[in-house]
């Protein structure tokens, strides 16, 4: 359970303390997070080791939507290295594949806000997840259903749609 | 992963197209990329303006950034005991699946595979080593890339010298088991599905060299192995981030990152099954090999005949020390 992983004898997590860097959202939101979770974050990782003081100004994410991509990676930063073949590895992957699961369930604005800050942020985790999340609502659905679950103006004049509908099949040709 | 050039081209375009949806280009292609098939790209096409100039300017990209089909095998190479200092090429075997075989042949006839050994092979790929049968003189190795039959190779700078290796082990890895060995980039990069590092284990200091060229040596630590064992074991299997090689009585691990090594004893059932075939001095040759199975555990099986019966038999064991018989 909790016995030290002997293999490099370094163990940076287990009370001690740890180094922690602040995030300053673009509506001036300050958080302070660990760095091993924000380095999540290639574009903060990056930040960091430029240096500088004062917090890290991230100036395309709003603090709501800030706050739920680091409880994304506090979570995922938190993840021991997977000891091979033992049961609690395997109840953390279902633990944290829970995790993904719930922070999902959020309304279209929000899901869009998540991939734009992931997108910027580069946090490539989150990025995969909330795009297959938009990826599975779009799945199986015909182009009338999608533009009623998105809100999506259908700007096709009649004639470009039926000459859609019957060129439908040689578009990737 | 910001799209680079590729996003610029598209913000360019002229006309105005507010779907009202509050995704802009670049992530929106990202989104089609994930796990759309053909059917609900088209969906997506007849939705609007926008989404349609996306789905079918894009394509080629949208599909170059959907994860490759799981590679199937098409065969695999065979040298035979006695070929190892014959010189013999290895020869592939193909599956059924497999029909175009002719050009390989041509691989192997050029002169400098004379006189070579198949040491190891991995995703396509086959390292040999040049010359064995002059222990004195350099070993070269020989990296055949990709796919075999493209007749791609990458000849390792010899090693000679005060670089020369007495009895080494060795192991392959390719792009996906760099991933797992988690060797850090800095800055992080992509890494080309075209990499692969040789890893070697050599007695003459205890070192490994990791090589694309030649990286710089590095002393293991943990545990040692002796000279002879080195040579006598096959090429070391990939494992999350670290090569196992198997030796008679034990599992030797290697952690590809720290370099840092793991002997795991364990008695084989030796007089319990052994290989129909016999070594050239008359001893039995138990045919034992490390494997990673698709359920993801790694396991030595053990192929062979029992000595009383004659049956066929097969043993499975499994790395978290359970033994399962089949």
């Amino acid at each position: 359970m909790a016995a030290a992983d002997s293999c490099d004898g370094i163990s940076t997590s287990g009370g001690g303390w740890e180094k922690t860097v602040t995030l300053v959202s673009s509506d001036d939101a300050r958080f302070e997070v660990r760095e091993a979770a924000a380095s999540l974050s290639q574009t903060v990782r990056r930040m960091i080791r430029a240096g500088g003081d004062g917090g890290i100004p991230l100036p395309k994410v709003d603090a709501r939507t800030l706050s739920t991509v680091l409880e994304y990676c506090n979570k995922h930063a938190a993840v021991p290295a997977p000891a091979p073949e033992s049961s609690s590895a395997e109840a953390a992957a279902v633990d944290l594949e829970w995790f993904d699961k719930e922070l999902m369930h959020v309304d279209l604005a929000t899901l869009c806000s998540l991939i734009r800050a992931a997108d910027y942020l580069e946090v490539a985790g989150l990025l995969d997840l909330t795009c297959k999340t938009v990826a599975d609502m779009i799945k199986s659905k015909t182009a009338e259903e999608i533009r009623q679950m998105f809100g999506i103006q259908n700007d096709f004049t009649p004639e470009e749609e039926e000459q859609l509908s019957r060129e439908n099949a040689g578009v990737f040709e | 992963m910001p799209l680079g050039s590729f996003g610029k081209r598209l913000k360019r375009t002229p006309r105005v197209e507010d779907d009202g949806f509050p995704l802009n280009d670049e992530v929106l292609i990202l989104v089609f990329a994930r796990s759309l098939d053909t059917a609900d790209l088209l969906g997506c096409a007849a939705t609007c303006r926008r989404w349609l100039r996306l789905v079918t300017r894009e394509a080629e990209f949208i599909f170059r950034l959907k994860p490759p089909p799981p590679p199937q095998p098409i065969g695999f190479f065979h040298q035979q005991h006695d070929d190892n200092y014959s010189g013999a090429p290895p020869r592939f075997l193909p599956f059924p699946s497999y029909s175009r075989r002719a050009s390989l042949d041509a691989v192997f006839d050029d002169d400098m595979f004379k006189n070579y050994r198949l040491i190891a092979s991995r995703k396509g790929r086959l390292v040999v080593e040049l010359h064995r049968a002059s222990r004195t003189a350099a070993i070269r190795l020989v990296v055949c890339n990709g796919n075999p039959m493209s007749g791609e190779v990458s000849v390792l700078p010899a090693l000679s010298g005060k670089d020369r290796l007495g009895n080494y082990a060795y192991a392959l890895l390719t792009a996906d088991d760099l991933h797992d060995a988690a060797v850090d980039d800095d800055p992080p990069r992509p890494r080309s599905h075209a990499a692969f590092r040789l890893v070697v284990v050599s007695t003459t200091a205890a070192r490994a060299r990791c090589a694309g060229a030649w990286g710089p040596e590095g002393k293991v630590s943990g545990t040692s192995i002796s000279g002879r064992r080195l040579g006598e074991m096959d090429a070391g299997v990939a494992f999350r981030g670290a090569v196992f090689w198997l030796s008679h009585t034990a599992v030797f691990g290697l952690r590809v990152d720290t370099l840092h090594a793991t002997r795991e004893s364990r008695t084989w059932n030796d007089d319990y099954c052994y290989c129909h075939g016999r070594l050239g001095d008359g001893s039995m040759n138990p045919s034992r090999r490390l494997i990673v199975f698709p359920d993801g555990r790694l396991r030595v099986v053990q192929v062979g005949g029992y000595r009383d019966t004659g049956n066929f038999g097969i043993n499975f064991y499994t790395r978290d020390e359970t033994r399962t018989r089949h």
